[in-house]
C-alpha cells in the first residue's frame, strides 16, 4: 500500500515536472525583454513628439529593449533627479546639465563609460571639444555630449545699410566695434537715444565671455583661480568704454523697456547689434519676422586670436542596476547622440546638438546662419567644473564686475577681491571637508 | 450593575487606558505628520550641521567647523546679515505704523467698508511672483515711482539696479502686505469697549488724545505680537529678492535666508547651510525674548 503510494507520488511529479518544462520551453526561445527608465528634458512639444518617435526606432532596432521614457520641465529635473541619484534610485539614463557632469562623477553617483566606448568603437572627437572636456572627470568619461549651446555677435543688416556700413561684414575686433557703434548710434533732437550701435542686454555677453576674448583664463593648469589676470582687467576696461560710447541712461532705458515688454531691444530694433544665444533665431522668427540679420562670431581683442564664446547644454549620464540594463542604456545613449538621431533633432525642433557631424547635412549647410552657429561651437567653452564653488561665476566674478562697472571700485580692485573671495571660499570648503 | 470596588478601578484604568488609546489613535494623523514632516527634518537639520553633508552619501561628522566658518571666514556672512538687519529695523516699524493706521482707518462706520478692507488684504492673496514682477515695473527707472517722483521736480533712483537704494525698495514693497497686520490691529480696534471713548468724549478728549491713551494702550497686545511676528518674519525674507534683485546689484539684497538657501542649493553646502539655519533660529529666539521682555512690561492687557 505504502509503496503503490510513493509510486505515484513519484509518477505525478514526474508528470508535472515535465508540464512545467514544456511550458517553459517557447520562453527559452524568446530573449528575455530588458527594461530601462530613461528621463529627458521634454515634458511637451516638437522636441517630446521627436524623441517619443525615436525611442519607437531605437525599441523596433533593438526588440529586446523597452525603454520607459520620462519627460521632466526645467524645474523639474533637478526636484526628481538629485533625490534620485542620492536614494540610488535614479534611472538607467538621463538627461541633465553639462555643466555638472563632474559634480555627480565626484560624488559617485553615475556611471564611468570609458569601457563602454572602448567596447562600441566610439569616436568622441565628433562632439564639440568642450562638450567632451566637461564630461570628463579625473581623465575618465562620465557623460555623453548631449546638445549645448553658443553665443555669436546677431547684426541688424538694414541699420548697418543706413549708416554706410557693409551688411555681410561684421566687427572682428573690440576696436571695431566701438567704431561701429558710434555710426550706428542715433540721438534725436531733444538728445534722447532712439538707437544703440551694440547692446550687452540680456546678460548673454556675460563678464566670462568678455574676459575670454581678452585672452583671460580663469583657472590655470593646476586649477587655482587667476580672475584678477590683466586681460580680464582690459576686458573690464573694454566694457567701460563702450557704455560710456552708448551712454549708462540709454542702457538703462532699453533693459527697462525690454523687461516691460519681454522683447528685447534688437528684436524691436533699437540695438544694431547684440550677443545672443543660437536660440534667439527662433525668438527673431516669432516677434521679427522683418527682420534682416546677421550672425558672426564674437569679435575678439585683436579679430584673430582669443575666439571665444560661452555655452551649456545637456549631458546623457547612466547610473548602473546591472550589467544588461547598463549595456542597454549605453546602447540608447549611443543612439541618441548618433549623427543620425541628432540630425533630426536639429532640423526637427532647431536643437543645437553636441555632434559636429550633423552639421554636414545638406540642408544645414545651405544655412549660412548655423555655419557660423557650428563654427562658433568649436571656440565655445562651458565653465570651468570648480568643485569648491560651482557657482564661481556668478556668485564671485559678477558682483566684482558689477561693482566696476558702477564704479565702486576700478577695475584692478575689483579683480583684485573677486580672486580674494574666490580663494576663501575654497579654503573654506577645504576646510569643511577636511582637505 | 454588581461590581467589587477594587475590580471597578481596575475596570476604570482600562477604561481610561482604552480612551487614551483611541485619543492618541485619532490625534495620530497630526502626530505621525508632526513627527515625519516637522520634528525629523529639525533635528536631522540640527545632526547635518556638524557635517559636511552635500546631498551624498558620504559625508562626515567635522564638529564645529560649520560654524567656525561662519563666524570667522565666510565674507558673505556679514553681509548678508548687515542686510537683513536693515530691512528688519526699516521695515518691522514701518509696516507696524501703516498697519495700525489702516486698521483705524478700516475701523470707521462708513458704506462699503467691508470692500475696502478686502481690498487692503488682496496683496496678501496674491501670489509673491506675480506681486514681485508688479513691483519690478514700479521700480523702473522710468517707472510708476519715478513718474510720481517726477511731479515734485525729484529725479528719482534706479531702484533696483542701485546698490544703495534696492534695499529701500524691498522695504517699500513690503508696505504692501501690511493687510495682514491690519486683521490683527482691526480685530484689537474691535474689542476695545466704545464706552471708554464715549467716557472721553464726556471728559471733552479729542481724537488724538483719545488715539493714544486709549486706542494705543489697549491695542498693546496686538501691536506685541505684529512685532514679534513682523521680526521673525523679517529675518526670514526671501522671496522677493530672489525673485526681483536675484541678490543683487552686488550682494546688496543678498539677505541671509537668500544666502543659505544658495549655500545649500547651489553650492551644495547642506551642512553649512543647516549651520545657518540654527544660527538664525537662535537669534530670532533671542530677539524675541528680549522683545517679549521690553513689550511685556508695556503692554496693557484688559483683563
Amino acid at each position: 500500500m505504502n509503496s503503490m503510494k510513493k509510486l505515484w507520488k513519484r509518477i505525478l511529479c514526474l508528470a508535472l515536472s515535465c508540464i512545467l518544462l514544456l511550458s517553459a520551453c517557447p520562453a527559452l526561445a524568446e530573449e528575455e525583454v530588458i527594461e530601462i527608465d530613461f528621463w529627458h528634458h521634454y515634458p511637451s512639444g516638437t522636441g517630446a513628439e521627436i524623441m517619443t518617435e525615436v525611442l519607437a526606432d531605437f525599441m523596433e532596432k533593438y526588440p529586446n529593449i523597452k525603454v520607459n521614457e520620462l519627460g521632466l520641465g526645467l524645474g523639474e529635473q533637478g526636484e526628481k533627479l538629485v533625490p534620485a541619484l542620492v536614494a540610488g534610485t535614479a534611472p538607467d539614463i538621463f538627461v541633465y546639465d553639462l555643466a555638472t557632469v563632474q559634480e555627480r562623477a565626484m560624488k559617485n553617483q553615475t556611471m564611468c563609460l570609458d569601457e563602454y566606448v572602448k567596447n562600441a568603437g566610439m569616436d568622441m572627437t565628433r562632439y564639440f571639444p568642450a562638450t567632451v572636456d566637461i564630461c570628463t572627470y579625473d581623465g575618465k568619461l562620465y557623460g555623453m555630449p548631449y546638445m549645448t549651446d553658443t553665443r555669436v555677435l546677431f547684426y541688424n543688416k538694414d541699420h548697418f545699410r543706413a549708416a554706410g556700413l557693409d551688411p555681410e561684414v561684421a566687427p572682428k575686433s573690440w576696436e571695431e566695434v566701438l567704431e561701429y557703434v558710434e555710426k550706428l548710434n542715433i540721438t534725436d533732437e531733444n538728445g534722447e537715444v532712439t538707437q544703440v550701435g551694440f547692446s550687452t542686454i540680456w546678460w548673454e555677453i556675460a563678464p566670462w565671455t568678455m574676459g575670454w576674448t581678452f585672452g583671460a583664463d580663469y583657472w590655470d593648469a593646476e586649477n587655482n583661480p587667476t580672475l584678477n589676470t590683466p586681460q580680464m582687467v582690459e576686458a573690464l576696461k573694454y566694457v567701460i568704454k563702450l557704455t560710456e560710447a552708448v551712454g549708462a541712461d540709454a542702457y538703462q532705458k532699453l533693459f527697462d523697456a525690454a523687461m516691460a515688454t519681454g522683447i528685447s531691444p534688437f528684436t524691436n530694433g533699437t540695438a544694431s547689434m547684440c550677443v545672443q544665444f543660437n536660440g534667439f533665431c527662433s525668438t527673431l522668427a516669432t516677434y521679427a519676422p522683418e527682420l534682416d540679420y546677421g550672425v558672426a562670431l564674437i569679435p575678439t581683442s585683436d579679430g584673430v586670436n582669443n575666439k571665444a564664446s560661452w555655452g551649456a547644454g545637456y549631458s546623457l549620464e547612466f547610473t548602473f542596476k546591472d550589467e544588461k540594463r547598463a549595456e542597454a542604456a549605453f546602447l540608447l545613449g549611443q543612439y541618441l547622440t548618433s549623427t543620425e538621431v541628432a540630425t533630426k533633432f536639429l532640423l526637427g525642433n532647431s536643437e543645437y546638438v553636441c555632434n559636429m557631424d550633423a552639421y554636414q547635412d545638406p540642408a544645414v549647410q545651405a544655412d549660412p546662419v548655423w555655419q557660423v552657429f557650428a563654427e562658433s561651437g568649436e571656440y565655445t567653452r562651458i565653465h570651468h567644473f570648480c568643485p569648491e564653488l560651482p557657482t564661481w561665476p556668478n556668485s564671485v566674478l559678477l558682483p566684482e564686475w558689477q561693482n566696476a562697472l558702477m564704479g565702486a571700485k576700478t577695475p584692478e580692485q575689483a579683480m583684485e577681491d573677486a580672486q580674494k573671495n574666490m580663494l576663501t571660499e575654497i579654503e573654506n570648503y577645504r576646510l569643511l571637508n577636511g582637505l | 450593575m454588581i461590581h467589587v470596588s477594587g475590580k471597578k478601578t481596575h475596570r476604570m484604568n482600562k477604561m481610561r487606558r482604552q480612551e487614551a488609546l483611541y485619543g492618541y489613535l485619532f490625534a495620530s494623523p497630526w502626530l505621525i505628520g508632526l513627527a515625519v514632516f516637522t520634528l525629523y527634518p529639525v533635528l536631522s537639520s540640527l545632526y547635518y550641521s556638524f557635517t559636511n553633508y552635500n546631498f551624498s552619501q558620504n559625508y562626515k561628522w567635522i564638529g564645529l567647523a560649520n560654524y567656525k566658518i561662519l563666524f570667522t571666514s565666510d565674507y558673505l556672512i556679514p553681509i548678508s546679515a548687515q542686510n537683513t538687519l536693515f530691512f528688519a529695523l526699516l521695515s518691522v516699524p514701518l509696516n507696524l505704523v501703516i498697519g495700525i493706521a489702516i486698521a483705524v482707518m478700516m475701523n470707521q462706520k462708513i458704506r462699503g467698508i467691508r470692500m475696502l478692507r478686502t481690498v487692503y488684504y488682496l496683496p496678501n492673496v496674491v501670489s509673491i511672483v506675480a506681486v514681485s514682477m508688479l513691483w519690478y515695473f514700479i521700480f523702473q527707472s522710468n517707472g510708476v515711482l519715478n513718474a510720481f517722483l517726477g511731479v515734485f521736480g525729484i529725479k528719482g533712483p534706479n531702484w533696483l539696479m542701485d546698490p544703495a537704494w534696492a534695499k529701500p525698495a524691498l522695504v517699500i514693497m513690503n508696505c504692501w502686505n501690511a493687510g495682514s497686520t491690519m486683521i490683527i490691529y482691526l480685530a484689537g480696534l474691535k474689542g476695545i469697549p466704545t464706552s471708554y471713548y464715549e467716557a472721553a468724549d464726556v471728559d471733552g478728549a479729542g481724537p488724538i488724545r483719545k488715539f493714544f491713551s486709549i486706542t494705543l494702550p489697549l491695542l498693546s497686545p496686538s501691536i506685541l505680537y505684529n512685532t514679534i511676528i513682523g521680526i521673525i518674519g523679517a529675518l526670514q525674507t526671501f522671496s522677493t529678492a530672489l525673485v526681483m534683485t536675484d541678490g543683487g546689484p552686488v550682494h546688496s539684497t543678498t539677505f541671509y535666508v537668500l544666502m543659505l538657501y544658495r549655500r545649500a542649493f547651489q553650492d551644495m553646502r547642506m551642512g553649512y547651510a543647516s549651520a545657518m539655519a540654527w544660527v538664525l533660529m537662535l537669534v530670532t529666539f533671542a530677539l524675541t525674548l528680549v522683545v517679549f521682555r521690553l513689550g511685556t512690561s508695556k503692554v496693557h492687557y484688559e483683563s
